[in-house]
C-alpha cells in the first residue's frame, strides 16, 4: 500500500518575492498529485517571503487537498517562519 | 372547523347562560335526588301495604272458609251422635255436608274397627262430588285401610280436631286434598268415630292465585313442613320443599324466609330469580299452619316511581333548555350595547375618532359605560388636535434647526486635508454638536506663510450658543485679516463681544498664529482648555498657558500672548471641554488624564488618525450615554519639508523587476541605519506589499510610469511615503484578511494590507490632487541599533 503513495519533493531555495513567485508556481503545476500523496516543499534557502508567496502556498494547499494529497512545509528560515506566524499560517499548515 | 371552546370564551351571554344552566341543573339535581328518595320510600311503603293487604284479604277468605268447614263438621257431629243407632242414616249426613258446602269435595264418618258388628272391620259412609252429582259409598276396603291414615290417627290420639297435610287421595276423590277431622265420642266419652271434610287443594290454589297485586306477581303456599302446596310450577307441588328449592338456588335469604313462614310468622323478604329482583310477602293460615306468600317483581312495585322519574327527567331537561335559551336571549339583549360599544371602540382605535357611539336607552351600567366612552372620545379628539398642532410646530422647529445646522456647519472649514498642496502642514478638525446646533467653533487659514487658527466654546448649548458662535466665527475672520498678533485678535474679539452682551454669554477661545517657516507659535488663551503638544519622538505634553479671562465678560481686559517653538514632526492637539467632560452612563468624566495618556501612546503624527482615535476612545468611554456637550477637536501637525536632510528617495517604474531595485535600496538603508535583520526583513516585506500593489494595479497595463518612494528617519521613527499618480486607491480601506479562519475558508487575498498593518505602527492614505500618498511609520528601537 505505502508504495502506491508518492512523495513529491520541491526545493524552494530562493526568496519568495514578486520576482520568484512563478518559479514555485511552475514547479507546482508540473506535479501530478494523487490520492494519498505527500508534497514536501523544502524551504531551506528561502530568505524571504512576501504575501503573494503566502498566497502561492495557500493555493498550493487547496489544490493538493482537493486531490486528496497532503502538503508539508520543511526547513523554514526563522524570519520566514516569523511571517508564517504573523499571518496565522503556522497554525493551518503542516510545518516541520 | 369551528372551535367550540372559542365560541364559549368569546360569547359572554352564552357563557353566562351556561353558568346559570350549570347552577340550576345542580340545584335541580339535588332537589330531585332528595324528592326521589322520599318518593321512593313512600312508594315502597305503599306497595308493601298494598301487597300485604291483598295477602291478608286472601288469608281472611281462606280462614273464613276453613272456619265455616269446621263449624259445619262440628254441627254435624251432633247429628252423628243422635243417629248412632241407625247406621244407614249416616249416609244422609255426609251427603248433607257435601251438598251444603260448596268448598267440601267429600265427607266421611269413619268408625272404630268393628263398631257395628254387622259391618265388620270397616264402617265409614263417604259422600263426594263427581261430575256435578253427589255420590256416596263405603270408604274402608282391604286396599284402603283408613284406620292407619293420618287424618284418622292424629285426631284420635290427640283428642283434638285436625287439618291434615295435603295428600293425594287414592281411596276417595282421587285428588290432592286436605282433610279436616273431628273426633266423636259416645255418652261415656269413649272415642267412636272421626267425621271428616275434604277440601280440594285446587280450591286453595284458586284462592291463593287470585292474589294479584301486580301484573307479574306469582303466589305460593307451603305446608307445615315447607312443602309447596301451591306453586306456579305444578310439578313442584307436594314434590319439593321451599327449603330445598331455596338451597338449590344458593339463596340463604330465602331459606331464612322459609323458616319464618314455616314458623307461622308474617313479613316480607327479598330474593333473586332468573336475574330479577322479587319481594316476597307472606302470612300464615292459622287453622292449618300453612303459609301463603306472594312474590312481586321489584320493577312492578316501583314501576310508578320509574315512570314518574322518566317524566320528571324529560320535563326537567326541557325546562332547563328552555330556561337556558330564555336566559341567553335575555342576557344577550341586555349586553347587546357592550358589543356595539366594543365595535365603536375598535373603530376609534383604528383612527375613526368621530365614530358615532350606539344609542343606549337604559339608565344602568351600560349608560355609564356609554357616557365614559363618549367622554373619552371627546378627550381623544381634543388631544389629537393638540398633538397635531404641537407636532406641526415641532416639525417646523426641527426643520429650522436642520437648516440652522447646515448653516453652522458651513461656517467652519470642513474639507480635509485643507492644504493638499503643502507637505509641511496638515490639519484636521471635527465638530460634533450635542444638539442640532452648538456653541463650539474653530477656524483657520494661511496668510503670508502663517497659519491663523482659533478654537472656541460659547457658554451654553443649542440655539443661543450657536448665534454667539456664528458671530465669533465671523469676527475672527474679519479681525484676523488686519491684526497679526493673537493677543490683539483676542482683545478685539473680546471688545466686540462684550459690547451689547445683554444675555451675559461668554466664549472661551484659543487663538494661535504659527509661522510655517520657523515653526514659531504665537498664541493667546482666553479661558480655554490648554492644547496638548505631541512631540516628534513620541510622548505628549500639555502646553503651558496664561489663564486669561474668557471673551465677552469684561470689556477692556488686558490679554497676554505667549510663544512656543514648535519642532517639525510635532503636533498641536486642541479640543473643547466636551472631550474631557464626556460622560458615561454613570456620569464618570472622560478626563484630562485619559486624553493625555492616549495621546502619549500615539505613534502616528497624522491629524486625521489621532482625531479619529480620540473620538472612538470617547465613544468607548461613553457607550450608550447621550452626548451632553458639544465636542470639537482641532489638530494640526507641522511636518518636515520635502527637501530636508535625512530623506532618502528612489524613483521606481511600474515593472515587477523594480522590486529587486527597491530591495537593494532598502538593504543599503538598513545597513546605514544598522537595523536588525528582523526589522530589515519586515520593512522589506511591508514595502514590497505596498510597492508591488502600485506596480500591478495603479496604472493601465502597457503604460510606463514612474513613482517615488521616500524614507525619512526622524528620531526613532522611519516614515515611508509612496507617492504615485495612478488611479485613486486607498489600501487602508481594504478589509484585513481574517487570520483565524481555517485553511479551507480562507480567501486568497487581503493579506498584503494585513501584513503592512502588523509591521508598521501607523498607515495613512491621502489623495492630494492627482496623487496617492501612502504614509507608513515604523518605530525602530534605538537600543537595538546602539548595541
Amino acid at each position: 500500500m505505502a508504495d502506491n503513495f508518492k512523495t513529491h519533493k520541491i526545493y524552494a531555495n530562493y526568496p519568495m518575492d514578486a520576482l520568484h513567485l512563478r518559479d514555485l508556481e511552475q514547479d507546482i503545476n508540473n506535479l501530478e498529485v494523487n490520492l494519498g500523496d505527500f508534497v514536501v516543499v523544502d524551504c531551506a534557502g528561502m530568505s524571504y517571503i512576501c504575501s503573494s508567496g503566502l498566497r502561492v502556498f495557500l493555493t498550493l494547499n487547496k489544490n493538493i487537498t482537493a486531490k486528496g494529497g497532503k502538503l508539508i512545509i520543511r526547513n523554514l528560515e526563522p524570519l520566514v517562519k516569523g511571517v508564517f506566524d504573523m499571518s496565522g499560517f503556522s497554525q493551518i499548515f503542516n510545518i516541520e | 372547523m369551528i372551535r367550540l371552546d372559542k365560541i364559549f370564551t368569546r360569547s359572554f351571554p352564552l357563557r353566562l347562560s351556561l353558568v346559570v344552566l350549570g347552577l340550576v341543573s345542580l340545584l335541580s339535581a339535588i332537589t330531585y335526588a332528595v324528592n326521589a328518595r322520599s318518593a321512593r320510600k313512600y312508594v315502597r311503603h305503599e306497595s308493601i301495604e298494598h301487597a300485604q293487604s291483598a295477602l291478608e284479604n286472601t288469608i281472611l277468605r281462606i280462614d273464613n272458609v276453613l272456619q265455616s268447614v269446621e263449624v259445619a263438621i262440628q254441627n254435624q257431629s251432633w247429628m252423628v251422635k243422635e243417629n248412632l243407632k241407625y247406621p244407614e242414616r249416616l249416609y244422609s249426613i255426609t251427603e248433607h255436608i257435601v251438598q251444603n258446602n260448596d268448598f267440601i269435595a267429600g265427607s266421611a264418618i269413619a268408625f272404630e274397627p268393628h263398631y257395628y258388628k254387622e259391618h265388620g272391620l270397616f264402617f265409614s259412609p263417604y259422600s263426594y262430588r263427581e261430575g256435578g252429582e253427589i255420590k256416596s259409598k263405603q270408604l274402608g276396603t282391604r286396599d284402603y285401610h283408613y284406620h292407619y291414615m293420618d287424618w284418622y290417627q292424629i285426631p284420635r290420639l290427640l283428642n283434638t280436631p285436625y287439618w291434615s297435610e295435603p295428600y293425594y287421595d287414592e281411596g276417595g276423590a282421587n285428588i290432592i286434598m286436605t282433610t279436616y277431622s273431628y273426633p266423636i265420642y259416645d255418652q261415656q266419652g269413649k272415642f267412636i268415630a272421626i267425621i271428616t271434610a275434604d277440601l280440594s287443594l285446587e280450591w286453595f290454589a284458586e284462592q291463593v292465585n287470585s292474589i294479584k297485586p301486580y301484573p307479574n306477581a306469582y303466589n305460593m303456599m307451603i305446608g307445615r313442613g315447607g312443602t309447596f302446596l301451591v306453586h306456579d310450577r305444578k310439578e313442584q307441588i307436594l314434590n319439593e320443599t321451599m327449603f330445598a328449592s331455596a338451597r338449590s338456588n344458593d339463596d340463604e335469604g330465602l331459606v331464612a324466609v322459609a323458616h319464618e313462614m314455616v314458623g307461622g310468622q308474617r313479613g316480607m323478604g327479598e330474593f333473586e330469580r332468573q336475574g330479577k329482583h322479587f319481594y316476597l310477602f307472606y302470612a300464615p293460615v292459622k287453622a292449618t299452619g300453612w303459609s301463603v306468600a306472594v312474590a312481586c317483581l321489584h320493577s312492578d312495585i316501583f314501576a310508578g316511581v320509574e315512570s314518574a322519574r322518566k317524566y320528571s327527567y324529560i320535563l326537567g331537561i326541557i325546562g332547563l333548555m328552555l330556561m337556558t335559551f330564555i336566559c341567553f336571549l335575555t342576557i344577550r339583549r341586555m349586553t347587546a350595547p357592550l358589543t356595539l360599544i366594543a365595535d365603536a371602540a375598535m373603530d376609534i382605535a383604528q383612527g375613526n375618532l368621530k365614530t358615532k357611539l350606539p344609542e343606549i336607552s337604559s339608565h344602568d351600567e351600560m349608560r355609564t359605560l356609554h357616557d365614559s366612552f363618549a367622554d373619552m372620545q371627546q378627550s381623544l379628539l381634543r388631544y389629537i388636535d393638540e398633538l397635531k398642532t404641537s407636532t406641526a410646530n415641532k416639525e417646523r422647529i426641527e426643520s429650522e434647526l436642520r437648516i440652522a445646522r447646515s448653516i453652522q456647519m458651513g461656517m467652519v472649514p470642513k474639507i480635509f486635508p485643507p492644504f493638499p498642496e503643502r507637505e509641511d502642514i496638515d490639519l484636521y478638525a471635527k465638530l460634533r454638536p450635542a444638539r442640532e446646533v452648538g456653541g463650539d467653533l474653530y477656524d483657520f487659514f494661511i496668510e503670508d506663510e502663517k497659519l491663523y487658527f482659533i478654537i472656541g466654546d460659547v457658554s451654553g448649548k443649542g440655539v443661543p450658543a450657536s448665534l454667539v458662535m456664528a458671530v465669533t466665527c465671523r469676527l475672527f475672520r474679519t479681525i484676523a485679516s488686519y491684526i497679526t498678533t493673537p493677543e490683539g485678535i483676542v482683545a478685539t474679539l473680546n471688545e466686540a463681544l462684550s459690547e451689547s452682551n445683554e444675555s451675559n454669554m461668554f466664549c472661551t477661545a484659543f487663538v494661535g498664529i504659527l509661522d510655517l517657516k520657523s515653526g514659531e507659535l504665537n498664541y493667546c488663551n482666553a479661558g480655554h482648555n490648554p492644547p496638548v503638544v505631541l512631540l516628534p519622538k513620541g510622548g505628549a505634553t500639555t502646553l503651558s498657558v496664561i489663564p486669561n479671562l474668557a471673551l465677552g465678560i469684561w470689556n477692556g481686559f488686558a490679554y497676554q500672548g505667549e510663544t512656543y517653538q514648535m519642532q517639525r514632526g510635532s503636533m498641536l492637539f486642541m479640543y473643547t471641554d466636551g472631550v474631557t467632560e464626556a460622560e458615561d452612563v454613570n456620569k464618570v468624566l472622560y478626563g484630562d488624564q485619559r486624553l493625555l495618556e492616549l495621546l502619549e501612546k500615539q505613534p502616528s503624527r497624522s491629524p486625521r488618525i489621532i482625531t479619529d482615535h480620540v473620538l472612538s476612545d470617547i465613544a468607548l468611554h461613553a457607550k450608550d450615554a447621550e452626548q451632553s456637550d458639544d465636542i470639537t477637536i482641532l489638530c494640526c501637525s507641522l511636518d518636515y519639508l520635502p527637501d530636508e536632510q535625512d530623506c532618502r528617495k528612489i524613483v521606481l517604474h511600474n515593472r515587477i523587476e523594480e522590486i529587486g531595485r527597491m530591495a537593494t535600496f532598502l538593504e543599503e538603508m538598513g545597513e546605514e541605519l544598522n537595523l536588525s535583520p528582523e526589522v530589515s526583513f519586515n520593512i522589506h516585506l511591508a514595502l514590497e506589499e505596498a510597492v508591488s500593489n502600485v506596480i500591478m494595479y495603479a496604472y493601465p497595463q502597457g503604460e510606463e510610469h514612474a513613482f517615488a518612494l521616500t524614507v525619512r528617519h526622524v528620531d526613532n521613527r522611519l516614515i515611508f511615503k509612496i507617492i504615485d499618480t495612478g488611479k485613486e486607491f486607498d489600501p487602508t480601506r481594504q478589509p484585513d484578511a481574517d487570520v483565524t479562519l481555517s485553511l479551507e475558508e480562507r480567501p486568497i487575498g487581503g493579506l498584503g494590507i494585513f501584513l503592512i498593518r502588523r509591521i508598521m505602527q501607523a498607515v495613512e492614505y491621502r489623495r492630494v490632487g492627482d496623487k496617492n500618498i501612502l504614509t507608513m511609520v515604523k518605530v525602530i528601537e534605538e537600543e537595538v541599533t546602539e548595541n
